[in-house]
């Protein structure tokens, strides 16, 4: 029954992608389908929550059928175009022995990841502490909002600052979608996200840049030391990166394309990163930017502004909800402006000994910044790749301002600048890897290579 | 405002011969193994996850192909979960346990030469989450909650909490888990 489900919520993810657009390749509709499928059902498993449903094996498949069945219906005026769709490219000019090299690289180390996360049950901390064992229990319970662990008597310090009652709960529901089917554990949720995400990422990038390029830009990305051995833990901030990223990065692609489609996709993306984690508005404002910006610019309709506005239905929904259900933490959050040089200074600080180090995300950070200088002159006279390094610098400052605004109530800053910070900062690898290969500098190397070592001769 | 270019679209349909493809490709092929071969090394975060990450997991795998969840558990988390196991399989579904804290499971003992406790567990919704559908009280809560005077079961670890149990224990008790009505035997350690 899992794998029937599992199967359900990524065919439903497939079909609603192909509804976005039948032009949206093999790649990404395989690479995105899972965890747009999955963010869709985890979505009405709250509504029926709030609706007072029951969360049942038997509840939670009917959704997904439901799910399935809506996006299959909406593809049914487009059934050409999406059988068209279906057909893999059979474009090879470009084959060459390098990208084969870099996918045996990027096979064996994401079996290696896959395989650690699958064996080991979860056991990180965070996820013990509230991801796992609220999915778990709401599973056992067949509810969210009233399990046991959210009453005030049994848990008293549930409603403190920065507690997981007032997580957005996309995982832990997702997680009691797969534990209510009767899996032993669910790490099968997170791998098959990071698994997606490297499939959909891949394909993304494979948009505006060569085969060969977005292999590498792959390969960095999923080699990044920290990101990827928390991709095989339980927690949000790797699922999260692998949304923000992919939304944001669509977002710049719908910005120097026009093509309608890849601004509707980055906005599904970024709401699902709304759905996973609070912070994500950072993204979200940053998608906001570039779309007011190309609004200006082009003297376009307006009315394109209202798709960074509603990525955030979860968060508001999610808001109405929790309210109306009591699952609400003394709130953490400094709502209005103020001066604190020192916790200012402090933050700076965390950020950048975060970004200049290269033991976390390797020589990400580094490498951009040394593609970003080599690039300076493509950016200058053809404003080359700016959109990307727009995205990357605006959704960073916000992340910060966010950040700034936290009333570190439940911990100190300096414990969770010292701690937490290094896995806020994964939104940024993939991004950072895909502004890497996008440049004109490093397109040309690899177009060289395609050009040379390709099947056909140019 | 930007430029992305996508790779130059195949404008002949002419193929390449295979030995030309061939020999520049392998050419292309020994400099992109030599680079991913020796440039990770340059970085000791990079040999980590090759090394460590991936390769030891991988054999941890190889090694203990058919272990249970909870031995998988305890590889990760050590005697801790071991604990914990040990209070769900001595406990009934429906017990209140009183469960340590992280100061008793990282105190010391003088019948015990080391201490085998990392402290690792000591979140209670950690404990919940093995010990679920059981209730389990923390110190923070004891004797302020309504769920803290039912408890049904003290968890004992480095001789700690024996003062919670109302009846005498023999002092060399170390780690188990005590009911707090008298048992008749034993109590099991």
């Amino acid at each position: 029954m899992i794998f029937i489900s599992i199967m359900m919520l990524f065919v439903a993810g497939f079909l609603l992608m192909s509804y976005i657009s039948p032009r949206f390749s093999l790649t990404e509709r395989i690479g995105f389908g899972f965890p747009i499928g999955l963010a869709i059902v985890t979505f009405l498993m709250m509504l029926q929550d709030w609706a007072g449903i029951p969360l049942t094996s038997t509840s939670c498949i009917t959704l997904t059928v439901v799910t399935l069945a809506g996006a299959a219906i909406a593809n049914i005026p487009q059934r050409k175009a999406f059988l068209q769709g279906l057909k893999p490219q059979a474009d090879f000019s470009w084959f060459n022995l390098l990208w084969v090299l870099m996918l045996c690289i990027l096979v064996w180390v994401e079996y290696h990841n896959l395989l650690k996360c699958m064996y080991f049950p979860v056991y990180d901390r965070d996820s013990m502490a509230g991801f796992d064992t609220i999915g778990y229990i709401a599973a056992q319970e067949h509810t969210y909002k009233n399990i046991s662990v959210f009453t005030g008597d049994y848990m008293p310090k549930m409603h403190a600052p920065g507690s997981c009652i007032s997580y957005l709960p996309m995982l832990q529901l997702a997680y009691a979608y797969i534990y209510s089917l009767g899996a032993e554990t669910s790490k099968l949720i997170p791998g098959l996200f990071y698994l997606s995400f490297i499939i959909g990422f891949y394909g993304m990038a494979t948009r505006t840049m060569s085969h060969t390029a977005a292999m590498m830009a792959t390969l960095g990305m999923v080699f990044t030391p920290e990101m990827i051995s928390f991709s095989s833990l339980s927690g949000t901030n790797v699922l999260q990166a692998a949304m923000a990223s992919t939304g944001l990065v669509y977002v710049c692609i719908w910005a120097h394309q026009k093509k309608i489609e890849y601004l509707y996709l980055g906005c599904l993306l970024l709401a699902i990163n709304h759905w996973l984690r609070a912070e994500g508005i950072a993204f979200g404002g940053a998608a906001g930017l570039i779309v007011l910006i190309q609004c200006l610019r082009r003297q376009t309709s307006w009315k394109l502004l209202s798709a960074p506005v509603l990525t955030l239905i979860p968060t508001i929904v999610f808001l109405l909800y929790s309210n109306s259900s009591g699952l609400t933490s003394e709130s953490a959050l400094i709502t209005h402006p103020y001066w604190d040089g020192e916790k200012a200074s402090l933050i700076y600080k965390g950020a950048w000994e975060l970004l200049s180090q290269t033991t976390f995300y390797g020589w990400t950070f580094l490498i951009m910044l040394l593609i970003f200088l080599a690039n300076a002159y493509y950016s200058v006279k053809q404003h080359d790749n700016l959109f990307p390094l727009l995205a990357f610098i605006v959704s960073l400052l916000l992340y910060y301002i966010i950040l700034y605004q936290v009333d570190y109530k439940w911990d100190s800053i300096n414990n969770v600048l010292a701690y937490s910070a290094k896995r806020y900062m994964f939104c940024y690898v993939p991004v950072a890897w895909y502004f890497i290969c996008n440049a004109r500098i490093t397109q040309m190397l690899f177009n060289w290579i395609e050009k040379t070592c390709g099947r056909i001769a140019q | 405002m930007t430029t992305m270019t996508k790779s130059p679209q195949c404008t002949s349909n002419k193929s390449r011969s295979w030995s030309t493809w061939l020999v520049r490709n392998g050419a292309l092929l020994l400099v992109g193994f030599l680079l991913f071969s020796k440039i990770p090394q340059a970085n000791p975060a990079y040999m980590w996850l090759k090394e460590s990450y991936l390769k030891n997991n991988a054999a941890i795998v190889k090694q203990y192909p058919d272990a249970t969840l909870d031995q998988r558990m305890a590889i990760k988390l050590g005697a801790d979960y071991n604990y914990i196991v040990f209070l769900r399989d001595n406990t009934p579904q429906d017990a209140i346990i009183y469960y340590p804290t992280g100061g008793d499971f990282r105190a010391s003992h003088p019948a015990v030469e080391q201490n085998p406790f990392n402290g690792k567990l000591i979140d209670k919704l950690t404990a919940v989450r093995v010990l679920y559908p059981r209730k389990v009280v923390v110190e923070s809560e004891y004797g302020k909650t309504s769920w803290s005077k039912k408890i049904t079961h003290v968890a004992i670890v480095n001789g700690r909490n024996l003062d919670k149990v109302p009846y005498p224990v023999p002092e060399n008790y170390v780690n188990g888990i005590l009911p707090m009505k008298q048992p008749t035997n034993t109590p099991q350690q």
